[in-house]
């Protein structure tokens, strides 16, 4: 495939697929500005990897065949951006309205910050950070093509597994990686190490966006935050544990989107929860953005909890209704479900 | 005098990890300073609540117990430093009326971030792609090798390289992986054992090696330089294909005699 047919299967598969789920969970979203797609961009892809996450660990229990899989993703992702396109056709439009408005706001820290963004994307494409955890985590994606099964032989050899690696077959982000290859058709270590990290990249930025929306009222200060965080980032490197590092990078390993992306978007939702006083849809989001959490990495089950339960106590603290509290606990129960069959697998 | 700059290079080099830290303080105390709101509420007691998490000294232990010494990090991720940082410095700036004022605080803050952190993009850990799959040249180089006539070659090879020669093609099957690896859930037999002892040592007694290479089913034995000095398995109805770097990539021909 050339190399505009892989672009352009990553942009239908990475891009508008997501943002077509996230229109349709935002359907239900009573919000004044619901119709900016950098938030249905985000919450499609939370979406798009709580939803497979169940599906996956369902799908490595019953045994299924690595293509049974990507069909039924296939299936389920197509059909729930058709029923979003059907009911939101006008919300589209009225995206790409306000898309064009936007150059009538733009500032120059706008610019420093897009141009900030592109250059780590161009890093991302020249360059390359090799490492040692690929050898389990992208040669698993494929490992699952080219076997047609799910955690069955092991990445570093191709031979059988003779105990199932239970620390990370909760957490079958790399599962993702071969379904996205397959959909798109490229390699799997070419997907990840190449157009993931673009999407990804697009992602945590999607959030830091939202997070500046949510503090901010003005766009002049909200271009200069967003360019405050891609400094930081840029200059985060003094130690290679460190948020910025992991995104910077290596994003597509499952713990770098994790401390990057969806740590800080769960806590956004929690802070939307908390202002604007409990929309059922919102919980709905939170509890896909905790599963999402749990399949991208196993620290994931442990932290999004935390994350969680750290806000409720603020939010107790502040408002002390119990029931809300309750709610928010109800919301880690992806990560709760698989830190049990965890413990009992391991 | 050259003590002195040497003792202010140091200082510099130790501010430099502790510098967000430093930021972030400030930051927060600066936000306790001006006027607060709800907002600036929420977000504090968040972070106190996640510091007093991840900080707390009765915690400490039994959350390295739970985690492992060597990703007790990673519970900082919960306190969104970044995000943090840039809403504190975001917060005085706004403050700040005089556009004078603006642009020495927005260039100030530039250079206390570029000061007291260091660049991702260096070249101890980044480096310009070898390849589209961006894995070691040496990796696609040996795959390419054992792939020259059959597609799903078995291939025994102890070093760690072993395993990035799957993330490029996943047809090429190994004998064994490398322990060091952490994930290791192989299914291994008496023979990969004996196979993985014989690949370990320095000088690799060539012909069980390659009997037992031959037993195995490995269609390539790639062993090290330095291993195949004294005698190497050409002696014994292999036949030498290439050398990549330190790599001797021979392939097994016994079948054929």
């Amino acid at each position: 495939m050339g190399i505009i047919s892989n672009i352009c299967s990553v942009i239908f598969w990475n891009l508008i697929i997501p943002t077509f789920i996230g229109f349709l969970v935002t359907h239900f979203w009573k919000k004044e500005d619901k119709d900016n797609i950098v938030l249905n961009f985000a919450i499609g892809l939370i979406t798009v990897l709580g939803i497979f996450q169940p599906i996956t660990l369902s799908s490595i229990y019953l045994k299924l065949s690595f293509t049974l899989l990507a069909n039924i993703m296939k299936i389920l992702w197509l059909l729930l951006s058709l029923v979003s396109l059907v009911i939101n056709w006008k919300r589209f439009i009225n995206c790409f309205r306000k898309l064009l408005s936007i150059f009538k706001s733009f500032h120059i820290f706008t610019a420093l910050v897009l141009l900030l963004i592109i250059l780590q994307i161009f890093a991302y494409v020249e360059y390359e950070h090799i490492d040692d955890d690929d050898s389990f985590f992208v040669a698993t994606a494929t490992t699952t093509i080219v076997n047609d099964n799910l955690y069955i032989r092991s990445p570093f050899s191709g031979v059988l597994y003779g105990k199932l690696p239970t620390r990370y077959i909760m957490s079958p982000f790399s599962i993702f990686y071969a379904v996205m290859a397959r959909l798109t058709g490229i390699h799997a270590t070419i997907f990840t190490h190449l157009y993931l990290t673009i999407i990804l990249l697009i992602f945590v930025y999607a959030v830091y966006y939202l997070w500046g929306k949510a503090l901010f009222d003005n766009s002049r200060s909200l271009s200069i935050f967003l360019f405050l965080i891609a400094m930081l980032n840029l200059f985060g490197n003094y130690s290679e544990f460190t948020t910025q590092s992991f995104l910077l990078l290596r994003i597509w390993q499952g713990k770098a989107i994790l401390a990057a992306g969806i740590i800080p978007f769960i806590l956004y939702l929690c802070y939307c929860i908390y202002k604007e006083d409990s929309q059922v849809i919102l919980w709905c989001v939170l509890f896909l953005s905790t599963s999402a959490a749990s399949h991208v990495s196993s620290m994931g089950i442990f932290l999004a909890p935390v994350s969680v339960g750290c806000f409720a106590a603020v939010e107790l603290i502040r408002t002390r209704k119990w029931k809300r509290t309750l709610a928010y606990l109800f919301c880690c129960l992806p990560c709760v479900v698989c830190g049990v069959i965890y413990l009992i697998i391991s | 005098m050259q003590e002195f700059i040497s003792n202010i290079q140091t200082s510099y080099e130790s501010y430099q990890s502790i510098g967000k830290i430093i930021l972030l303080l400030t930051g927060i105390l600066g936000l306790l300073a001006v006027k607060s709101t709800q907002r600036i509420r929420v977000i504090v007691i968040y972070t106190a609540i996640g510091s007093l998490v991840v900080l707390n000294p009765f915690l400490i232990s039994r959350e390295i117990q739970l985690l492992g010494e060597k990703h007790f990090y990673r519970l900082g991720m919960i306190l969104l430093i970044p995000i943090l940082s840039a809403y504190c410095i975001s917060v005085l700036y706004k403050k700040l009326t005089d556009k004078n004022q603006r642009m020495i605080a927005i260039i100030g803050s530039i250079i206390l971030v570029a000061a007291s952190g260091k660049l991702v993009y260096t070249s101890d850990s980044f480096y310009r792609a070898d390849n589209p799959d961006k894995v070691y040249n040496l990796a696609v180089d040996l795959a390419d090798c054992v792939t020259g006539k059959e597609q799903t070659p078995t291939v025994a090879i102890s070093e760690v390289q072993g395993v990035f020669i799957r993330q490029y093609n996943p047809n090429i099957r190994l004998i064994l992986a490398p322990t060091i690896t952490e994930n290791w859930a192989e299914a291994e037999d008496e023979n990969t054992r004996l196979m993985r002892a014989m690949l370990e040592v320095e000088v690799p007694d060539m012909k069980e090696l390659t009997l037992l290479a031959d037993k195995l089913g490995c269609d390539y034995l790639i062993l090290l330089e330095h291993q195949t000095k004294q005698d190497n398995p050409a002696n014994y109805g292999f036949q030498y294909i290439e050398t990549f770097e330190k790599f001797v990539v021979y392939e097994n021909n016994l079948g054929a005699e």
